[in-house]
């Protein structure tokens, strides 16, 4: 009853771009979860250190530079590392669709394409968890 | 059942995913582990806690930041709970406090967890206090807790502290507002932030002149301390007005008076949950108050009845 | 006559305009620009009351240039077409340039990757990935040389998309010029060094404010005397605006940057004529025609009027606004690809209607991923079409005169005033920023936009509207993951190789003078020249000045 869903929102690499990243934070955030987003520049390291010490149920990573191959496979690999492998990781930026059945092999769940509507977004993760947290 | 014993032995042997889950369960539902609690808090209460309090945008996160690293340079383990305020319309929170301290995000020593206040007053719901005490059962040194001040709440956070510090910046027109409230003198230390901006030096000595002599309920005056979180400085002599307070209250006792209060807050948070808990789970009593079939004083003594069976 | 005319629009309002309304109702109930601007049904004389020819538009190549910088604009030459370029290793690029020269690209525009942009070496654990991705991998002035052979550095005009580790890469540009035997005042284009900027909307800075701002008037003072044609910093709006911001924003925080360079370089002691004629700007152009339009002629009247009231510049070349302009990377849709060659006419139409001085059109496929060549040719060619075949640059800002597109002039121009002075009133540009203000502006801009879309307020061509189902997997181009291990490489022979005692010599130098108040552009050539790498040297300064911490406020 008094579950909310925890969501880490996070933007590893070098790439400065996070418009993306605020707006998906601010519309998740005004559909009742809590968010926590940790800024530019942050290393797989300390996105899934993060992701365990706040206990999130999802983690969203936002990738515009194309390096989202290295870094999401670092990310994933790290969770499983941790036994952090429930957390459940979904995707955005510019990612060629070649690119998304290689991301999906990691485990990472889903990816959003640009034009997504935060919405879908939402439903997205409120269908995910609608029987709670596994 | 079984995932809470394993949570709890685990929790033992310091896993950290551990503590944070049960972070999660007391936010969540604390009752899954409400009987099993009391076998996680074997001594403790060795934690030093410090509070920190102020108005958003004062640089509460920046400092807590210094702070951590000060501490970590005396070699002691850190532990920080940054509440932030939840929606009250939509329920959610943008919990933002942690950017400030991301450095520190790999240092095995080092633990923080944002929560957003819920339906908590003063920032402080029943949440916090409980995730402070398995901080403590963990076994940081410190335990810093971050709340937005606002007001008379303030002092909310100080119950919880041993050291509590108010946060204030010359720019705010804090002084005005917390002269007026009263409220100055329930912080332990006053820390005026952006010290390098104008205004400082007037804010300081306003302030020294009106807690030059107020002493608080255990005959504790307030320090003031000045720090500029952008430039660094002024964080050891914060530490060190840290340390003259923590001497004061050992050397007059307060130390344990502190202490024996927060557990009698504990205790009434705990019974005020437990009784909430109980009657809603019950559930005809409140149905019957609700619709005016009982009045709210046969209301507590069916309660009464309820609860002690 | 505005009393006559009044009367007259009430008439028609309750006559003509009400038989059809009654009957046939417009599509909405309210009209509203990109940028949220109301946009009445017609405009007359009556929406730009007081409108003087004369001091508000003027001629054009004068005060307050509103018409453009230059009495014949493209009549005399076109705008330059200058598409942004780079990718891989300094090898590829170079090619790349060159088959651009060929095609009839007039300038070069260089990319770099974004471990080049935040002072990072390719073989530096946290950039791993990141190698060549979004632009030229440099390293060293070794990098460099490759980059540029074959190019004369003369016989092209260069603009480096370069900011934190700006005086390192213009430092090897002049190495390069020093080695092909050019001098200096021959070197002409442009270097982004707008950290401002950075810290607003685009992520790449490396140190503080106040010590980027140094780097920042270092370079000023040295361009001045030694490179008097190279414009030592574009000015941008174009992050800000794909950020999210509006269209006055876009200006009022540009100029607000603009400000805050003009003041940091007179508190160094320079004269404001002597370095402002090189200042340039660099601005969106969005998808809303006309308010575009509008846009770029009231923030060439703003910087004029900024510059010779404010600062009191005499020079008029100190007062002209000059700007490179890109279409809006923002607008283009992942969805039916090729729609974005139409978005990006459009925009470009926009920005020589405007008065650019050099435009970058966008490939179609950028959504999707690195531009391949065909895509990068049409993107050219659409600037071909708009000089060539359009008319429109045949006459001088021929929108002018236009009621709908004065009135939008001054409206833009008045809200980008009252934010220019509110920033004022906070303490400056940089106080605001870290405040969290501009930033926090910019997101409410960008959410309220998003909201929109969803709730079809604002319909997206191919995306919340006239979708398909689409299975064409549009042709696209990858870097080779090889690049990265070719590059560390590289980087590892040549500190072999290298004279590492005069390396550190001048590294150890350059680090005692970033202490001291001397200009540092003297000492990191030396550096650059003596083979020390852009990550050395960056980690040099990143050891005296400390490293940004962000502002974050959602």
């Amino acid at each position: 009853m008094n579950r909310r869903l925890r969501v880490l929102i996070a933007k590893p690499g070098l790439d400065g771009h996070d418009r993306g990243a605020k707006v998906i934070a601010r519309a998740l955030r005004d559909a009742g979860m809590e968010v926590i987003y940790t800024g530019l520049h942050q290393t797989p390291e300390q996105i899934v250190e993060t992701a365990i010490q706040e206990d999130v149920d999802v983690i969203g990573l936002s990738i515009l530079s194309g390096a989202h191959i290295p870094l999401f496979k670092r990310v994933m690999d790290l969770l499983k590392e941790k036994g952090a492998e429930d957390i459940l990781v979904f995707g955005g930026g510019v990612i060629p669709e070649d690119d998304i059945p290689v991301l999906e092999s990691f485990g990472v769940k889903k990816i959003f394409t640009p034009g997504t509507s935060t919405r879908e977004v939402i439903e997205y993760l409120e269908e995910y968890f609608k029987n709670g947290r596994n | 059942m079984e995932e809470i014993d394993k949570l709890l032995e685990d929790f033992k042997k310091r896993d950290r995913r551990a503590l944070s889950r049960l972070i999660t369960i007391i936010e969540n539902n604390f009752y899954k582990i409400q009987k099993k609690f009391y076998l996680l808090l074997d001594g403790t209460q060795k934690s030093y806690i410090i509070g920190v309090t102020g108005a958003p945008g004062a640089g509460k996160s920046s400092l807590i930041n210094l702070l951590i690293s000060a501490f970590r340079k005396e070699g002691k383990s850190v532990g920080v709970i940054a509440v932030d305020p939840t929606s009250h319309r939509t329920g959610g929170a943008f919990l933002g406090d942690r950017i400030r301290m991301q450095s520190h995000a790999l240092d095995k020593d080092v633990f923080i967890r944002s929560m957003g206040s819920r339906e908590g007053k003063g920032g402080l719901s029943l949440s916090t206090p409980l995730a402070v005490r398995l901080l403590d059962a963990y076994g940081f040194d410190i335990i810093m807790v971050e709340t937005v001040g606002i007001g008379q709440e303030d002092i909310e956070i100080f119950k919880l502290s041993d050291t509590g510090l108010l946060v204030v910046t010359p720019e705010s027109g804090d002084d005005i507002q917390l002269i007026k409230a009263g409220n100055l003198e329930e912080a332990d230390i006053i820390v005026i932030n952006k010290a390098d901006r104008e205004g400082a030096d007037r804010l300081y000595k306003e302030f020294k002149r009106e807690l030059g002599n107020v002493k608080n309920s255990y005959g504790f005056s307030p320090i003031i301390v000045k720090v500029s979180t952008v430039k660094k400085e002024g964080i050891s002599e914060l530490i060190e007005a840290i340390d003259i307070h923590k001497r004061f209250m050992e050397d007059n006792r307060v130390f344990e008076k502190k202490r024996r209060e927060r557990n009698l807050s504990l205790f009434y948070l705990l019974m005020d949950y437990t009784i909430r808990k109980t009657l809603r789970e019950e559930g005809i009593i409140l149905k019957d108050i609700e619709s005016g079939n009982i009045d709210p004083f046969t209301g507590v003594k069916k309660a009464m009845n309820v609860i002690c069976e | 006559m505005n009393e006559s005319l009044k009367k007259e629009k009430e008439r028609w309002e309750s006559t003509t305009l009400k038989k059809v309304i009654d009957r046939f109702p417009e599509r909405k109930k309210e009209f509203r620009s990109y940028s949220g601007i109301p946009i009445e049904r017609v405009y007359t004389p009556l929406d730009i009351e007081g409108f003087d020819y004369l001091s508000h538009l003027g001629f054009p190549g004068e005060y307050p240039y509103t018409r453009g910088v230059q009495p014949t604009m493209y009549r005399g030459r076109f705008w330059t077409m200058r598409q942004y370029a780079g990718f891989g290793t300094a090898k590829e690029s170079n090619q790349r340039y060159k088959y651009l020269l060929s095609q009839g690209q007039t300038g070069l525009s260089i990319a770099f990757d974004l471990p080049t942009q935040m002072g990072y070496d390719s073989d530096n654990p946290l950039v791993s990935g990141e190698v060549g991705k979004v632009g030229v991998a440099i390293d060293s002035l070794e990098d460099m040389e490759v980059l540029f052979s074959g190019i004369p550095l003369d016989k092209v005009s260069t603009s480096m998309t370069i900011n934190s580790t700006a005086a390192i890469l213009l430092s090897m540009y002049m190495a390069i010029a020093e080695k092909q035997g050019i001098s200096f005042n021959k070197l002409r284009g442009t270097i982004q060094n707008d950290i401002l900027k950075e810290y607003i909307a685009r992520g790449t800075y490396i140190y503080p404010p106040r010590p980027s701002m140094r780097l920042i008037t270092d370079i000023f003072e040295f361009c001045s005397r030694n490179i008097p044609r190279w414009n030592t910093i574009s000015i941008s709006g174009y992050h800000i605006r794909e950020a999210g911001a509006t269209a006055p924003q876009e200006i009022a925080f540009t100029l607000a940057d603009g400000i805050t360079y003009v003041e940091a370089a007179l508190s160094k002691g320079l004269n404001v004529d002597e370095f402002a004629p090189r200042l340039s700007f660099f601005f969106n152009a969005h998808n809303n025609l006309l308010e575009e339009v509008a846009k770029f002629r009231a923030a060439r009247r703003m910087w004029a009027k900024i510059m010779k009231e404010r600062f009191g510049a005499k020079n008029p070349k100190s007062m002209m606004l000059r700007f490179h302009t890109q279409t809006a990377g923002s607008t283009l849709t992942a969805q039916q690809p090729d729609n974005n060659i139409v978005r990006v006419t459009i925009q470009a139409l926009a920005a020589v209607l405007g008065g650019t001085q050099s435009l970058h059109t966008n490939s179609r496929d950028e959504a999707l991923s690195l531009p391949t060549e065909d895509s990068v040719r049409i993107a050219l060619r659409t600037q071909q079409i708009i000089a060539y075949e359009s008319g429109v640059p045949e006459t001088v800002d021929p929108l002018a005169g236009s009621y709908f597109i004065e009135a939008m002039t001054n409206r833009i121009e008045k809200e980008a005033w009252e934010y220019i002075d509110k920033i004022d009133k906070m303490g400056g540009m940089i106080k605001a920023i870290e405040e969290g203000y501009v930033q926090k502006e910019i997101q409410d801009s960008a959410y309220q936009f998003q909201k929109e879309v969803e709730e079809k307020e604002r319909i997206i061509v191919g995306v919340n509207e006239f979708k398909i189902e689409e299975d064409i997997k549009p042709k696209i181009l990858k870097v080779d993951p090889e690049i990265e291990r070719i590059q560390i490489e590289r980087l590892q022979e040549l500190k072999k190789k290298r004279d590492n005692r005069a390396v550190k010599s001048a590294l150890s130098t350059l680090k005692d003078k970033a202490k001291t108040d001397e200009n540092l552009v003297p000492y990191i050539f030396d550096a650059v020249k003596a083979y020390a790498t852009l990550g050395e040297i960056s980690d040099v300064l990143r050891d005296v000045f400390g490293i940004y911490e962000e502002k974050i406020f959602i």
